[in-house]
């Protein structure tokens, strides 16, 4: 393990690769800013940059790339309430309102501090964990990782429904039966293509994340009138001070700890990624909170600030233990990378480790050297970066529409992805009114082609039964965690209701 | 019972799971394989199946404590947004037919103008250096190639 992270810390220190890390973070933070665009997109808007340098340049320069837009976007989120990317929506629960009370250049510390610490417990929670589940996973059959998926997909499904289980499940199916449009990858016929030649490889995973996302969301936020209102701007020239006061980081501090640690674990789960790490962060110290304390979130408390950004920070690097280890991505952005290191012919894996350890270590040390990188260059620049935002909204919406488009297109260099988006989109915004989530049908399509995958090669070693299920502890184990977190919630909820009615039924009793 | 979010969306779910299980019979199959334990049509089933056992409990579960117009009350701008995806719609047509450059410098401008800035001089003075500069950089710094229109084509052979 020492020699792998010397080549690690060699291949990562090389200048060229040091220079590979600042541009992906500067470049990142840039683009997470802009409204709409995530580190999804400005990850894939790296994949044409990334096929002219080597394999471990390359993955390093998009893994400064993703955690810089992860940060760009909290920037937009609590500058002027747009979250750049999915992560970053709670941060502008609290973010948001200490901007509109001239605290912004206080709320930008803090993501920073947050996030940077966050970036670095995560980095340190890699160092330890990749290796060791890489070793675990080697024993990993078809069963298990179809379990693995089952559970990521749950998880989703019953954190990102807000309540509505049912809907998000719904959309997690849907999600999946997306994925089986194209050609099958087992038996190469095609499926639901209804003729079409543009729909033989599928549903592009890009044009379905950008037109659910980036452009849903900026035509929601037209039809709902936000873009017109010019108020919804928090004024630029009056960041504030970004010094914090002792007590305040006496505050954060336990918080930052606590949440960099949940986001890590939740970002190692398939499936799940950084927004679900963020908002289970920002429940989970709402609900350690003092009674006192609770209704103040969602008011500008720094805490909950704290909370999302580490958070979401761990997270992105915890995605990268499933995606080096399992070669199942944590998060749509880890599962664009994902294609892009089969592009260079590296099959992410448990192989990984033994086969390509510079890319594997540097990797890893490079996330190390992401975290200072964005604390040192993105801090001092924000005054003059957020600079971008103030450009009016009539102004800045057609061009994020217009780099959605041209994300896509770029990439296929076919027009009928930008009709397919469109159509995409307005699907999309009949759902966003009917209060459908749309990050369980994401991650349903991402794990999809994999899901089945292994379902299928599960039911073919076992000759079609089920029994794999409950006959292989570690599958049935962990079906079980899948079961726990759909029924758990329901559950509870359940419970309390009884407890409360019969507490009513002792207090008419007493009357 | 009334039509809530819920019901709306379930009843459109199942419709949907129902579709997607119909087509599913279609899937070709290699001789012999509808003997396999698993064929290409056996995912699809189970997600038909999965999608109609969820809306189905949409439909019934429904506590029906959300009305239709939650969320839906206030003013929805529904003209500027239809003409936002009407626009988007033209410029993947005009990109096919006019090329990238003329394409961009419309959809921009067009969207800018739908947007409320109406002043001729702004729209014209950020959309085309934009456009310019964003060419400038894919075509030249990134060598990526990017076709000009059919029409164009057409005009110059």
């Amino acid at each position: 393990m020492l020699e792998g992270m010397l080549i690690g810390l060699q291949t990562a220190a090389q200048p060229f690769n040091i220079l590979m890390v600042f541009i992906g973070c500067f470049a990142g933070t840039f683009i997470g800013m802009l409204p709409g665009l995530g580190p999804v997109s400005a990850v894939a808007l790296m994949i044409p940059i990334t096929y002219g340098l080597d394999p471990a340049s390359g993955i390093i320069l998009m893994a400064g790339v993703y955690y810089g837009a992860v940060f760009g976007g909290s920037t937009s989120s609590i500058l002027i309430n747009a979250p750049g990317c999915s992560s970053t929506v709670v941060t502008a629960f609290d973010g948001y309102p200490m901007a509109r009370n001239g605290q912004a250049g206080k709320a930008l510390a803090v993501a920073a501090y947050a996030s940077f610490s966050g970036g670095t417990i995560g980095a340190f929670a890699l160092l330890v964990a990749a290796p060791f589940l890489a070793k675990v996973s080697l024993s990993f059959q078809s069963t298990d990782y179809f379990a693995l998926m089952v559970l990521g997909l749950t998880a989703v499904a019953a954190f990102s429904g807000k309540g509505h289980v049912t809907k998000a499940l719904t959309m997690t199916v849907v999600g999946l039966m997306l994925a089986t449009v194209g050609t099958d990858r087992t038996s190469g016929v095609e499926r639901f293509t209804f003729g079409w030649v543009d729909l033989i490889d599928g549903i592009s995973f890009l044009l379905l994340a950008m037109a659910t996302f980036a452009l849903a969301e900026v035509v929601m936020s037209v039809m709902r009138g936000e873009a017109q209102n010019a108020e919804t701007h928090a004024d630029m020239n009056q960041l504030g001070s970004m010094k914090l006061r002792k007590d305040e980081v006496q505050d954060i501090a336990p918080t930052i700890g606590r949440s960099s640690l949940l986001g890590f674990l939740i970002g190692v789960l398939p499936g799940a990624g950084a927004t679900i790490a963020a908002f289970l962060a920002y429940g989970t110290e709402r609900n350690l909170a003092p009674a006192a304390k609770r209704p103040l979130f969602g008011t500008g408390i720094l805490r909950g600030l704290a909370a999302p950004e580490s958070a979401n920070n761990a997270a992105s690097t915890g995605s990268f233990v499933p995606l080096l280890t399992l070669g199942i991505p944590g998060s749509g952005t880890t599962a664009i990378m994902l294609g892009a290191l089969i592009a260079y012919g590296i099959q992410p894996g448990p192989r990984l480790f033994v086969d390509n350890p510079e890319v594997f270590w540097s990797v890893i040390i490079s996330m190390y050297l992401g975290n200072i990188v964005l604390l040192i260059l993105n801090l001092p620049l924000i005054p003059y970066i957020s600079r971008l935002l103030a450009i009016p909204r009539p102004i800045l919406i057609p061009m994020i529409l217009l780099f959605s488009l041209t994300g896509v297109y770029l990439v296929s260099f076919n027009t009928f992805d930008i009709h397919m988006m469109v159509i995409i989109c307005v699907i999309a915004l009949m759902l966003k009114l009917l209060d459908f989530p749309m990050a369980p049908m994401l991650l349903g399509f991402i794990l999809g082609g994999m899901l089945e995958d292994n379902l299928r090669r599960a039911l073919v070693i076992n000759d079609g039964s089920l029994s794999f299920i409950w006959e292989r502890p570690l599958t049935a184990t962990i079906l079980g965690l899948a079961l726990l977190t759909l029924a758990g919630p329901p559950l509870l909820a359940y419970l309390r209701r009884k407890m409360q009615l019969r507490k009513g039924v002792l207090v008419t009793d007493g009357e | 019972m009334t039509l809530s979010k819920n019901r709306i969306g379930g009843l459109l779910f199942l419709l949907l799971s129902i579709a997607y299980g119909y087509s599913a019979l279609d899937i070709a199959l290699f001789p012999g394989e509808e003997l396999e334990p698993v064929s290409a049509r056996t995912f699809p089933y189970a997600l038909a199946f999965l999608g109609a056992i969820c809306s189905f409990a949409l439909i019934v579960f429904d506590r029906g404590d959300e009305s239709i117009d939650d969320g839906m009350t206030g003013e929805l701008h529904w003209q500027l947004a239809a003409g936002l995806l009407l626009l988007m719609i033209g410029y993947g047509l005009a990109l096919e037919w006019l090329g990238f450059l003329i394409a961009t410098i419309l959809f921009l401008t067009s969207g800018f103008w739908m947007l409320g800035e109406r002043r001729p001089k702004i729209l014209l003075a950020v959309a085309i250096p934009f456009t310019l500069g964003f060419w400038a950089l894919l075509t030249q710094a990134l060598d990526i190639y990017l076709a000009p229109g059919l029409l164009l084509n057409a005009l110059g052979d």
